[in-house]
């Protein structure tokens, strides 16, 4: 019990300095070991403590904190184009949570649900009767329509029904989202939120907030704006399930892949020790200067 | 049970009743009410004051007063005439909500008793036990806006004995007279203490005190013979059937095979909240029949009557019609439904009376508790989430796939409201992989501009696959000749477009030139 706590005074002495040394490495393992709950934000968040729904992507998986899909929270979707491969990107989720039995609502699509296309996925699709679909009445104003769609997420959200929830809010209030996250906390059910590009400088209650955007040949690049681990720049480019129809080489000159984009960094050798912030996080010294001035 | 303020409460109901007058029934003076209750108020029969509470009774209005007397006290007291219709229809009310306790319900066909007797030996387990059920009598009798003293006994007439005791100012403040018995040897003390005055309908209880008789204790240590002689054998019957040495017969209340009960909202209601604070009591009513009939409801109407503006128009009403997908018994849920029903409501003219019907109901037993409970997968949850949100949006608005076997994928794409039954499960074409269908659809396919022979949706789409022929649809006169694609945009979003083949007439009767005209019709989403 001492020898720990006796080097922790070490370990704070040691934190302005980029620390290198064998030995704070080893003091750290060691507090960790010590300490399950230690999260370090340099690291992703652990897999065990965040109750979390299966990607069913590998590259995706490794990249999210916990290792799934957030359950009892918000996740923040940001499409740059709506239809861009959003629900194929969360089909394996949506599968996994309808097999053991939960319902998944869909909460004001843009575009009309394809039933067959929902029932016939790639290997098995969803089962009909777990999928529910809400929409606004078509004869109200744009305002109460998205009042009236909030209050359905809302009362979909209280009651636990469901163990997946899909909204499409596109010009909602942070507050609203607020509301939202606070009540998923309640539950065990993964909501998603499907929001457009322009919204991501608004700022966010979601735990997790990505930015969609298709990429020639079936793939997807996925941007990291939030998430409870260290900073990605470089988006994931990950490739979708489904297509099987289309031939995966045609030669066309559109599946080219996409040029200039970084190749997938491995997030495991993240760096132990640095965090790196990117320019977002430097500090406005001119907006201080010009208050004091 | 018993009201002790039935007269007026059935003129004034009070809601929303606060927790602080139960224990002082003769002085409901809370600051919350804001309805009569603080004013004093007497109500009159007859020219004679039957009953005043608590503000009045400090200004000096006693039992029997003529109205002149009352005015001359004070001109401040509010004198209300009273009506035994609306005193029989609350005791109806308060029957048809104790039905949910128990079958046995039985209203004490004594005149001025505004009692209703209950038998809950079967209830005293599944309501928590004694107190408990005590408890939720209470509660539910004071959300109808009435106030009730319990008593309970091992026999009826015991327990009306003591129910009516009413509670006695003495020197050290607010006495409650003990009103429940459990053992019969604790019933047995309490009813030899309680006071003649409970004989009044039987004997003269003044007579009595003349004889040297203060309680039934006394009463009964007279000669059987000589009180038969000179009371007559009622009285002794009576007391017999409340010590349990003879059996009593009763005339159960009988719940009406149809609901429809109406009520007159004590003002002029414009108001969401005062319609439902009224609506109440007949949603609780109507829990309790539903109770005694072993069902629940699927369909009811709440019906406002609006106040007419001038005489010989006839009083219009709106209907507010509520359908359940799930039969429901449960107050609440039923007055949460009705709230987003009322919030659509305009109200052209204010609310003078509420009327509730029953059109439909299901038989419906409740869900026994099962003893590792499900989280979230409640189906009785999922019912009134439903509810609600059909409620509020439509029934066209909350909906589950039912898809059709159809070649054109607009109609195969059916979604139906979530109360319609569901489709048999279609048999999955076994053999290679169906066809590759996109997750949106678009609500009718857009057409493309065509650009050097390709399509543009704001970009030239590429072709990904061999045509998809799909040809149906001449039998019902939606003819669709169309070859299905799957493309993509240069930047990466995959579309489902189509191309209608030439060589027929559009549906405005033209030839189409022989063009190939493309639309969109999906999106790989």
């Amino acid at each position: 019990m001492a020898a720990p706590l006796q080097e922790q005074p070490s370990l704070l002495a040691a934190d302005p300095v980029p620390p290198s040394s064998s030995v704070h490495r080893q003091s750290v393992r060691e507090l960790e070991h010590r300490y399950p709950g230690l999260w370090r934000a340099g690291q992703l968040g652990h897999a065990g403590r965040l109750p979390v729904c299966p990607t069913g992507y590998d590259a995706l998986t490794a990249e999210l904190p916990g290792g799934g899909w957030p359950a009892g929270a918000v996740t923040e979707l940001l499409l740059a184009q709506e239809g861009a491969g959003e629900l194929r990107l969360l089909m394996p989720a949506l599968r996994t949570l309808a097999e053991s039995g939960r319902r998944i609502g869909f909460v004001n699509p843009p575009y009309l649900p394809n039933a067959a296309g929902l029932a016939s996925g790639l290997a098995e699709g969803l089962p009909a009767r777990h999928l529910y679909w809400v929409r606004p009445t078509t004869g109200a104003t744009m305002a109460a329509q998205r009042t009236d769609m909030l209050w359905a997420a809302e009362q979909m959200l209280r009651s636990q029904a469901f163990g997946a929830l899909l909204v499409w809010l596109a010009g909602a209030r942070p507050e609203a989202l607020r509301r939202l996250q606070v009540l998923a906390q309640a539950g065990d059910t993964v909501v998603w939120v499907l929001r457009p590009m322009r919204v991501l400088h608004e700022s966010s209650p979601a735990v997790l907030r990505l930015a969609l955007s298709p990429q020639p040949g079936n793939l997807m690049s996925i941007v990291f704006h939030k998430r409870r681990g260290p900073v990605r720049d470089t988006p994931l480019l990950l490739p979708l399930e489904g297509m099987a129809h289309v031939p995966q080489r045609t030669g066309l000159p559109a599946v080219v892949p996409a040029p200039a984009v970084p190749s997938v960094v491995p997030s495991h050798v993240v760096a132990d020790d640095v965090l790196d912030r990117g320019a977002s996080a430097a500090p406005a010294a001119g907006r201080a200067a010009a208050e004091l001035a | 049970m018993h009201l002790p303020r039935l007269p007026l409460d059935a003129l004034q109901p009070n809601w929303p009743e606060p927790a602080g007058a139960v224990s002082q029934p003769p002085s409901p003076s809370s600051p919350v009410t804001g309805t009569l209750h603080q004013l004093p108020v007497a109500v009159l029969e007859r020219e004679r004051v039957v009953l005043a509470n608590g503000p009045a009774v400090a200004l000096g209005v006693g039992y029997g007063m003529r109205r002149g007397g009352v005015q001359a006290l004070s001109a401040d007291v509010v004198q209300l005439e009273r009506d035994l219709v609306a005193e029989a229809a609350l005791m109806t009310s308060v029957a048809l909500t104790l039905l949910h306790f128990t079958p046995g319900v039985t209203i004490d066909p004594e005149p001025e008793s505004a009692t209703v007797m209950l038998d809950v030996t079967a209830s005293l387990r599944l309501f928590g036990g004694h107190r408990a059920l005590c408890r939720a009598v209470r509660a539910r009798v004071r959300q109808l806006g009435t106030f009730a003293q319990v008593g309970s006994g091992t026999t009826a007439q015991g327990a009306a004995w003591l129910a009516r005791q009413p509670v006695r100012k003495t020197a050290r403040g607010i006495v409650r007279p003990a009103r429940r018995a459990v053992q019969p040897a604790r019933m047995l003390r309490l009813l030899d203490r309680l006071p003649v005055d409970c004989l009044h309908a039987l004997a003269d209880p003044e007579w009595l005190e003349g004889i040297g008789c203060r309680t039934l204790g006394q009463v009964r240590a007279l000669p059987r013979a000589g009180l038969s002689r000179r009371l007559g054998t009622g009285l002794l019957a009576r007391l017999d059937e409340a010590y349990d040495q003879t059996p009593t017969g009763f005339v159960w209340f009988e719940a009406p095979p149809t609901f429809a009960q109406r009520m007159d909202l004590p003002g002029r209601i414009e108001s969401v909240d005062g319609v439902l604070a009224g609506a109440q009591r007949l949603l609780l009513a109507l829990s309790g029949w539903l109770a005694a009939q072993q069902a629940g409801v699927t369909r009811c109407v709440l019906v406002l009557e609006h106040e007419r503006y001038r005489l010989g128009e006839q009083m219009d009403t709106t209907p507010v019609t509520l359908a359940l997908a799930q039969p429901s018994r449960d107050a609440a849920h039923l007055s949460r439904l009705f709230r987003e029903k009322l919030d659509k409501v305009h109200f052209h003219a204010p609310v003078g009376g509420l009327g509730l019907r029953v059109e439909t109901m299901e038989t419906c037993v409740p869900q026994s508790d099962a003893l590792f409970p499900d989280p979230g997968a409640e189906p009785a949850e999922l019912g009134r989430l439903i509810d609600t949100l059909v409620a509020r949006l439509g029934r066209d608005n909350v909906l589950q796939p039912h898809p059709l076997a159809d070649h054109r994928p607009e109609s195969a794409n059916r979604w139906c409201p979530v109360d319609e039954p569901p489709a048999r499960p279609s048999a999955r074409a076994s053999g290679p992989l169906p066809p590759e269908r996109p997750l949106w659809l678009l609500e009718s396919p857009r057409a493309l501009r065509v650009e050097k022979h390709r399509p543009v949706y704001q970009g030239p789409l590429v072709m990904l696959t061999r045509p998809e022929r799909i040809e149906a649809g001449w039998w019902d006169g939606g003819l669709a000749t169309r070859d299905y694609f799957i493309a993509e945009r240069e930047d990466g979003l995959r579309c489902w477009v189509y191309r209608e083949r030439p060589g027929r007439p559009t549906r405005d009767g033209q030839e189409d030139g022989g063009e190939y005209r493309w639309f969109l019709h999906g999106l790989f989403a």
